[in-house]
């Protein structure tokens, strides 16, 4: 807007009308993150509330050396990682074939992809516990001696879980793709895998990074599903959060883990945009 | 002058709609080939047909005597130049020209050595580093001919090159587009709905009704000797009187009056076509004459439209050039004028 008079009037109305999404993103998004810092910095304590505020780098200190957070947040970002990949390998075909299907069949199978929202999550996972238990269906039909409470049943949930969040922008992207750019590939030579690999993916991988971002940000702090069908062994950060909020009542400590947590999530996901728009993602048009 | 593109009996069909009915074609080698027709009369499904993008119901497609019918777009000696153009977004216009070059196996050398003569072919030089999206329209449209000629094919397919582009370049590019077709001796098939550009262009001329031929040949010959009374208004426009022929003599049985074709036609009732600007006001001293009612004028800058009403009430429209300034062409509504031609500007068409 600068270089541009504008009316009195409008500003005010303008403010007005961004005071909404201001005031909720102040309340609960900038405060809460506010009181999670306040906290990591502060001293534990026995008592309500269990700490005594302060400034102390202590907490940070012990979640950055001890190894069990280390791990843990290691651990986490491998099975975030791991998900991420599988989701996409999985979700990719899955986006361009819904991309690629006859108008009239493209809703009712975007709908297919996002029915399972329509019932809870927790009864989905339980479901799985059901589906995964060694008489179950598909432990009998791989002829495997258990799944349940493995690191491949954990697999098996989050993938199931964020799979729609990869096809979703996926999808997005790859039906806004001219047709006539893939005709013209093929009509230049290219015979189909390579029309895919010279034009369609790299086109495509704005979707790609969005995808990713939506499922590797939430998997990676993922606590339900690991707990309800992985295995004892399995120290997520997301657990260790859990555990020390509510098992240790170390809050400074659990906030630390958090704080460490989401600076991760910042990280991540901006040096994977970074390396997309380097590549000349952001350059590709609409 | 043999043929290179042969089609018969080529038929598609999207659903119950036949895009294309029984069609035959013949493509010559070393020409510009103008495909025309208004949108649905399936021009650009016959243009997807020879590309491969789409698989027809039945009939051959021959080129050099070769069946293309079965095989899919990416091994066909033909290219494709979009109405979208289809730049490759990602990639630079370098990369876009080379694409087709790369993807037939040509080394890496060779096809910058072919990218840059391609970029001076259409006065590019320079913009090889640039994105598709950084271009002009018209920059844009000739990376687009330059990348389609690029693998050198048999046969280029245009697909309405020039509707993206505004007036004055397009004229301009019409005149470019025939010079370079005939430097490189490719023969092109051009898909257009504009009629101007069909006859500035062609070598010959198709014109497509209801998927078929409706009549082909060459400019001169489409707009001089019409097939049908559609062809005759397709391109240009025609007043249609009903006659009644008689070798060179025509009787217009409406009006009373008998006038004289410069060729005999088949006897019998049929129609009489006469182009607005082959007609002349005042035109006493010419082998046929009506007489009339102006009934309305308009300026239509290059000329003046003047609408003449006959005795039997219909309307002849006539073009009446400016050569003498606009004042002396001026003509004001009931005034009673006489309209003349020449036998030559008779077109005999069936019923």
């Amino acid at each position: 807007m600068t270089g541009t008079r504008v009316e009195p009037w409008r500003t005010h109305s303008r403010a007005w009308v961004l005071a909404v999404p201001v005031a909720w993103l102040v309340l609960l998004l900038g405060a809460p993150l506010a009181i999670v810092l306040l906290i990591a910095f502060a001293t534990p304590a026995d008592g309500v509330p269990p700490y005594i505020l302060g400034f102390s780098l202590d907490n940070l200190w012990v979640v950055l050396s001890d190894p069990l957070y280390r791990e843990a947040l290691l651990r986490s970002l491998r099975v975030a990682g791991v998900s991420t990949f599988v989701c996409l390998v999985m979700g990719y075909p899955m986006a361009l074939a819904i991309a690629r299907a006859a108008p009239r069949w493209q809703n009712p199978l975007l709908l297919a992809v996002m029915l399972p929202f329509w019932t809870g999550f927790l009864m989905r996972i339980n479901a799985w516990i059901g589906l995964l238990a060694d008489d179950g269906l598909i432990v009998r039909a791989l002829g495997v001696s258990h799944l349940l409470y493995t690191d491949a049943a954990m697999y098996i949930g989050i993938v199931y879980t964020y799979l729609p969040f990869m096809v979703l922008p996926l999808y997005a992207r790859l039906s806004r793709l001219d047709p006539a750019l893939t005709e013209a590939a093929a009509d230049l030579g290219a015979p189909p895998w390579r029309v895919f690999l010279r034009v369609i993916l790299p086109l495509s991988l704005p979707g790609v990074a969005a995808g990713a971002a939506l499922v590797f940000v939430p998997a990676i702090g993922e606590y339900v599903i690991p707990a309800l069908l992985g295995g004892p062994q399995a120290q997520l950060i997301g657990k260790v959060l859990w555990e020390e909020f509510f098992a240790n009542r170390d809050w400074p400590t659990a906030s630390s883990v958090a704080v460490l947590l989401l600076a991760v999530l910042v990280i991540v996901p901006g040096a994977v945009l970074r390396m997309v728009r380097r590549n000349g993602g952001d350059r590709s048009g609409a | 002058m043999t043929g290179l593109l042969g089609i018969s009996g080529l038929t598609v069909r999207y659903g119950t709609t036949v895009a294309l009915d029984r069609l035959d074609l013949t493509v010559r080698r070393d020409e510009l080939f103008v495909l025309l027709g208004g949108s649905g009369s399936g021009k650009t499904t016959l243009l997807r047909a020879v590309a491969g993008f789409l698989r027809p119901d039945a009939g051959r497609i021959l080129l050099d005597d070769a069946d293309l019918s079965g095989l899919p777009p990416h091994t066909r000696p033909v290219n494709t130049m979009f109405q979208s153009y289809a730049l490759f977004p990602h990639m630079s216009v370098a990369a876009n020209i080379g694409f087709g070059l790369r993807q037939r196996g040509v080394a890496r050398a060779e096809t910058s050595r072919r990218v840059e003569a391609m970029l001076a072919l259409v006065r590019l030089e320079g913009f090889g580093a640039r994105r598709p999206g950084e271009l002009s329209g018209g920059q844009q449209q000739r990376v687009a001919l330059a990348r389609s000629l690029a693998p050198n094919p048999r046969l280029l397919l245009l697909d309405e090159p020039l509707s993206a582009l505004d007036q004055g370049l397009r004229r301009d590019t019409r005149a470019e587009l025939v010079r370079l077709r005939r430097s490189l001796g490719v023969s092109f098939v051009l898909v257009t709905h504009d009629q101007d550009e069909a006859l500035e262009m062609a070598d010959r001329v198709g014109v497509m009704r209801d998927g078929r031929m409706a009549q082909v040949g060459t400019p001169a010959e489409l707009y001089e000797s019409p097939a049908d009374r559609f062809v005759a208004g397709f391109l240009g426009a025609a007043n249609i009187l009903p006659c009644v022929v008689d070798g060179r003599s025509i009787v217009l049985p409406t009006l009373g009056v008998t006038v004289r074709a410069a060729r005999p036609g088949v006897a019998g009732s049929g129609l009489l076509g006469l182009r607005a600007e082959r007609l002349r006001i005042g035109g006493e001293g010419l082998v046929n004459q009506i007489d009339g009612v102006v009934a309305e004028s308009a300026y239509a800058g290059d000329a003046l439209a003047v609408s003449v009403r006959l005795a039997d009430g219909s309307v002849l429209r006539v073009r009446r050039p400016l050569i003498d300034g606009l004042g002396a062409a001026m003509v004001e509504p009931g005034t009673k004028v006489r309209v003349g031609w020449q036998p030559e500007a008779c077109m005999l068409l069936p019923e």
